[in-house]
């Protein structure tokens, strides 16, 4: 995924990036779980979802209706 | 050897959970949930894997609310301290396990709850689920905080209603804990239709995982205060742990060999249906009932209620030496307490203790002849 063009969503941790990257996987959304930089993790060692940015609004259903709580979308280290 | 210990744990397991035990120490055994690493990774991916299937066996679609410990003891002490509040009233069945027993004597012990203890009626011709939830309701005051009880007894086959005790529970508000020590993987269990608020297993004994693999399966409302705090791999820099299961309750690291030969354990299980397994079980039970009823020493306790669990005296041979001979025999069962001083008082054992057989998937018709000529033999002395 081109840097510029890869959002992420940060989760509580690693078993419910787990959980919403197969949630997506069952959208057809490509993703990957990511262990998030300092920049995105103020309280230290957390982890998300990559995903293309242009997926966003599908993401944020998928994982709505997966009952899956984000923290915070970012692009690139932008939150957004 | 015939084994016949398998309340106390599974054996053999299923070679399906002894190569997938190998695959783990030689592929991928990194530490889930901290480093970023392949390993570590696929080491999370298989744990995530497990609290799936374990979520879809018991009927939650929750995979986040199965947390992990070493056994179930640990999770009901979680459970059980986690959740109980000062001047909160318990209420346990008469068959409970030194896990539960213990920790909720303990905290009334200390002054910090009151508990009672209802009838599960084990011993009456007319024992029914409204009879038992009749036994219950008469013991629920205003502050009953939660109700603990085994689906099924560790030294006989006695079983819970599950579902009936869920609705009463429903209805009065009190939390619903269920210890499956002796029915998962033996009895069908769904916490969703049975309104269970926490499930309880050990993932070495009916779910054929090896030891080290307790686990909890939470309802959505259920979020103990946290009992054991350090590192989760999450916000290392706060002070507290995370909010939510399932790294709430997993502080340090997990047996991950432990935890993927349970799951290992619950696919070679759905080969068949529990029901099938229940089934395989209350068969051997009943010939082995019938072969017993030959030998006029022997008395059986309990023995109207068919399962996997079968306990035993022989007039005038203390228990101890009977477990003993029959080891000599080549034969694995367990004498005594089993843990449960609750259970034997119930059934009249608690002067003598008794000999517990508990059968397996494995076991077969064949291995009960072998007990039966050696029980036979034995009572004879």
């Amino acid at each position: 995924m081109n840097s510029m063009l890869v959002c992420t969503a940060s989760m509580a941790s690693q078993t419910y990036a787990l959980k919403a990257q197969k949630a997506l996987s069952g959208a057809a959304i490509p993703s990957r779980v990511v262990r998030l930089d300092g920049a995105k993790s103020k309280k230290g060692c957390s982890f998300g979802v990559e995903f293309p940015c242009g997926q966003k609004r599908n993401v944020e259903n998928v994982l709505s209706s997966a009952r899956i709580r984000v923290k915070h979308y970012y692009q690139g280290d932008v939150e957004i | 050897m015939i084994y016949l210990d398998n309340a106390a744990t599974s054996f053999p397991k299923p070679p399906s959970v002894l190569r997938e035990v190998e695959r783990c120490i030689e592929n991928y055994c990194g530490n889930p949930g901290r480093g970023s690493h392949t390993l570590s990774r696929r080491s999370a991916e298989k744990v995530y894997e497990t609290r799936e299937l374990i979520a879809d066996f018991f009927g939650s679609s929750s995979p986040e609310n199965v947390f992990f410990t070493y056994n179930d003891t640990y999770v009901l002490n979680i459970l059980i301290k986690g959740l109980a509040q000062v001047g909160d009233h318990v209420i346990i069945s008469d068959m409970e396990h030194n896990s539960v027993y213990r920790p909720i004597d303990a905290l009334k012990r200390k002054g910090l709850i009151n508990y009672d203890i209802f009838n599960s009626m084990c011993l009456s011709e007319n024992r029914s689920a409204q009879k038992i939830c009749d036994n219950i309701r008469a013991l629920i005051r205003p502050n009953t905080k939660m109700l603990i009880a085994s689906h099924a007894s560790n030294i006989c086959s006695a079983s819970l209603p599950l579902k009936e005790i869920g609705t009463l529970c429903q209805a009065y508000g009190i939390i619903f804990i269920v210890d499956a020590a002796q029915s998962a993987g033996h009895l069908p269990i769904d916490i969703k239709k049975m309104n269970i608020s926490a499930l309880c297993a050990p993932g070495h004994k009916g779910l054929f995982g090896i030891q080290g693999s307790g686990f909890a399966v939470l309802a959505d409302d259920i979020l103990p205060e946290v009992l054991i705090e350090g590192g989760s791999g999450v916000n290392s820099l706060s002070t507290e742990m995370p909010d939510s299961p399932p790294e709430r309750y997993e502080a340090g690291t997990l047996s991950v060999p432990a935890i993927v030969s349970l799951g290992a354990g619950i696919k070679h299980l759905r080969r068949q249906t529990v029901e099938q397994i229940h089934e395989h079980e209350s068969g051997l039970y009943k010939s082995l009932l019938t072969m017993l009823s030959d030998i006029p020493r022997i008395k059986v306790y309990a023995p109207d209620h068919v399962g996997s669990t079968l306990l035993f005296n022989i007039d005038g041979i203390p228990c101890e030496r009977v477990a003993d001979m029959l080891d000599r025999c080549g034969i694995c069962v367990r004498s005594g307490y089993h843990c449960s001083p609750l259970g034997h008082r119930t059934l009249g054992t608690l002067d003598s203790g008794a000999v517990r057989i508990s059968f397996g998937a494995f076991n077969e018709k064949k291995d009960l002849e072998q007990l039966y000529l050696a029980l036979k033999k034995i009572s004879k002395k």
